[in-house]
């Protein structure tokens, strides 16, 4: 098998199960006849793979059943809500990495460039949409809840992760008033280490407990809708939070370099190089969140018309 | 180019309804119709996704086939959505053309 048949199987194989049960022998000899009479096998592969994205996020050609579309809904609210889980932990790294320094001669005053005041204003702003997301998530969360309040799922990973998130904020707290004295800084220190670990362990295992939930319970149409806005309203906030900690870098790396003996104060990112990583992971995370919130709706939609 | 930039820009399902009114064709038949009727290189995965859409709406069937070329042919539905959008089509390219002062042929 050469590399370009190999290539075709791949983005043959990309597609959707129901969609290669329906049609995939049929491409497949349409492939092989184009391939003969000239066509680029390179551009047959890539629009193959530019169809089945669009298949899979289109739900094309799918079965009609009602459980299919239902499945369909909850697999891609999942996507949709994973961002949540990376997006708070890379936003508070972008807030805690910005500091300010500065030099004074004299007594001249001392101000931030128009580009540093820029990137001040936005992380406050960045701030500001942390909890608003953290408000929507905690809504969709007990939606989710009371939606599926009565049913039978496993419940055991759920109990787990919500006693370790409770003894984690509990133990940070607590770490927090034993650091101010001297004698028992040793013991904060242990206290914040462990409750932190669990609140980390706690938050990472969420998605599971989620997706156990959503496979697990039968969500109505009315309760899978409400789940479905939260997560476009939280979608709508990672854009909004990927605009501000760009443009917050970008106006970061914009601030003038002062010149000799002159008083100046600037804003600096301790991320350092990793900034534009920071970036790409914001705009990669926001995309596929996005795409799981229209993918998700879509979903809904069709439970709403079968 | 500015051509090449309106040909790709034309629906793909127009096309292929407007070339299964001559007769059932399959995959393959299809793109080489598209092709010669319209100038438009369709690749696999656009068609097949066309067909797909089409195929959900009632407009396109597919026919029994015992190899892996299945023949698909337009529905009553299919004609009828196909003469509504051409004479809506139309409508708007007769104007376009008196306007631009160019009696059709």
């Amino acid at each position: 098998m050469t590399g370009e048949s190999k290539l075709i199987t791949f983005a043959l194989n990309s597609y959707p199960s129901w969609w290669r049960e329906r049609y995939r022998d049929e491409v497949s000899a349409v492939v092989d006849g184009l391939v003969e009479s000239g066509r680029s096998p390179l551009s047959l592969s890539s629009n193959l793979l530019k169809s089945s994205m669009i298949t899979r996020i289109r739900g094309t050609g799918a079965p009609a059943a009602r459980a299919f579309w239902v499945h369909r809904t909850q697999r891609s609210l999942l996507v949709a809500c994973l961002a949540w889980f990376t997006i708070i932990p890379l936003a508070i790294a972008f807030m805690l990495s910005i500091g300010e320094n500065g030099v004074s001669h004299g007594n001249t005053l001392v101000q931030l460039s128009h580009a540093g005041k820029i990137a001040h204003n936005f992380q406050s702003v960045v701030s500001i949409v942390i909890v608003l997301i953290f408000v929507f998530a905690l809504r969709g969360w007990r939606q989710l809840r009371s939606g599926l309040e009565g049913q039978t799922i496993p419940t055991k990973l759920f109990r787990v992760v919500n006693r370790g998130a409770i003894v984690g904020i509990t133990l940070t707290i607590a770490a927090l008033f034993l650091g101010e004295h001297n004698a028992t800084s040793t013991f904060a220190e242990v206290c914040a280490y462990i409750g932190l670990s669990l609140f980390v362990c706690a938050w990472l295992l969420t998605p599971a407990v989620i997706s156990q939930m959503l496979r697990h319970g039968d969500l109505s149409v009315t309760n899978l809708r409400k789940v479905v806005s939260g997560s476009t309203v939280l979608v709508w906030l990672y854009a909004l939070i990927t605009v501000l900690v760009v443009g917050s870098e970008v106006a970061l790396t914009a601030q003038p370099v002062p010149a000799s003996g002159v008083s100046y104060l600037s804003l600096h990112s301790g991320l350092g190089g990793w900034s534009a990583l920071l970036c790409v992971g914001f705009v990669f995370l926001t995309i596929l969140s996005g795409i799981g919130a229209s993918v998700s709706r879509r979903s809904c939609e069709k439970i709403l018309a079968t | 180019m500015a051509v090449k930039g309106w040909q790709r820009a034309q629906d793909p399902a127009l096309l292929v309804l407007t070339s299964l009114v001559a007769g059932p064709k399959h995959g393959y038949a299809l793109i080489g119709d598209i092709e010669e009727i319209a100038g438009v290189a369709l690749g696999p995965g656009t068609l097949y996704g066309v067909l797909a859409r089409l195929e959900d709406a009632g407009l396109v069937q597919a026919l029994p086939s015992e190899d892996r070329r299945r023949p698909y042919k337009i529905t009553g539905a299919g004609s009828a959505a196909l003469r509504e959008r051409l004479l809506a089509t139309s409508a708007v390219t007769s104007i376009g053309l008196r306007r631009l002062g160019v009696t059709p042929a």
